[in-house]
């Protein structure tokens, strides 16, 4: 099958052909989708709140002015939905000079990890990812898994592009703590 | 891991590992549950609204046809399009010399405000394409501006 560009279908939507919208449903229901649930973490509600978020971006698809990408401007449609539904936004501010992680630090505890269970490791790193604030877990989580740019995860939650940086880093140290202390108590076993 | 500096959120082990957690997805039948709620009815304004050009778009269409109108009356090439004979009495110029002394009117109200010859025949044109789009090709200058400025 021909690959499509979002752009084709956004012109094949906005000339009346509505179906033509399923194809970008279907292309970012996924990621609108976890965006979603990492704010709010009821499923049926998160669900619910996607269709929502594609319904008011269908009405509004006029307005998409192919400035940035359709999906960067859907996902922060649905970002903004997902925190207004939780509470008020609220900018956050984080210092540029916290601390940074050592390179030391990080090449012992990665090296360690060579040595562990890689099943452990995961669900260690899920049971972290879980105990994060909402919207740290949504920037780990589309900057290492879906692959988003800094920029683009910017654009998408308002935050400027140092302080993506910044609570990324900050996040990291925190994985990597928690990865040390339990290699640490492994050793003690 | 290589980490070059202290400042590097780059990371592949990190990467690994979190592209091994299974990700959260919405039911198998979304895309139907979203289509069938998107309501047939507000496609039409929204078409309308959707194909409107802006005014500096308008300018240049505009702009276009005015040189293009020049170049074939400077250069006499109308000639080559229409037969002789046919418009033999009819003088454009004449026109927009008249629709020029009117908006020359218009604009002396302000002594200060003066308009160019040039001017004059691009806001008449933005003028006709205006009314041109409201009322006759609201839908088909939608292709106009996918494919001329998209």
């Amino acid at each position: 099958m021909t690959y499509r560009d979002d752009n084709f279908y956004i012109r094949q939507v906005l000339q009346g052909n509505s179906a033509a919208y399923a194809n970008l449903v279907e292309r970012h229901k996924d990621i609108v989708f976890s965006v979603i649930k990492k704010i709010i973490h009821d499923r049926l509600e998160a669900e619910e709140l996607a269709q929502d978020v594609f319904i008011s971006a269908y009405k509004s698809l006029s307005q998409f002015e192919g400035k940035s990408k359709f999906s960067t401007w859907l996902y922060r449609i649905a970002y903004n939905a997902a925190i207004s539904k939780t509470r008020k936004p609220k900018k956050i501010f984080v210092s540029i000079d916290d601390p940074f992680i050592e390179t030391q630090f990080i090449s012992q505890v990665s090296e360690q990890s060579e040595n562990h269970d890689l099943e452990k490791q995961i669900d260690t790193l899920y049971k972290i990812m879980e105990k994060l604030p909402p919207e740290e877990n949504l920037l780990l989580d589309l900057f290492y898994k879906k692959d988003l740019r800094v920029e683009e995860i910017s654009e998408i939650t308002g935050l400027t592009i140092s302080n993506v940086k910044v609570k990324l880093h900050r996040i990291r140290k925190r994985i990597y703590l928690e990865f040390k202390k339990l290699f640490e108590n492994e050793y003690a076993k | 891991m290589n980490m070059r500096n202290n400042n590097d959120i780059h990371d592949e082990f990190l990467k690994k590992l979190i592209r091994q957690i299974p990700d959260d997805q919405p039911s198998d039948d979304f895309v139907a549950k979203v289509m069938k709620v998107i309501p047939a009815t507000s496609l039409a304004n929204k078409v309308e609204k959707s194909t409107s050009l802006k005014w500096w778009q308008w300018g240049l269409i505009a702009a276009a046809i005015v040189a293009l109108g020049c170049f074939i009356h400077f250069f006499d090439l109308l000639q080559y399009f229409i037969p002789k004979g046919l418009f033999d009495d009819f003088n454009a110029f004449l026109y927009i010399d008249k629709l020029y002394g009117i908006v020359k009117v218009f604009f002396n109200i302000f002594d200060s405000f003066t308009i160019g010859y040039i001017p004059t025949i691009i806001i008449i044109a933005i003028g006709i394409l205006y009314l041109v789009d409201r009322f006759i090709f609201n839908k088909l200058y939608f292709h106009i501006r996918f494919f001329i400025f998209m």
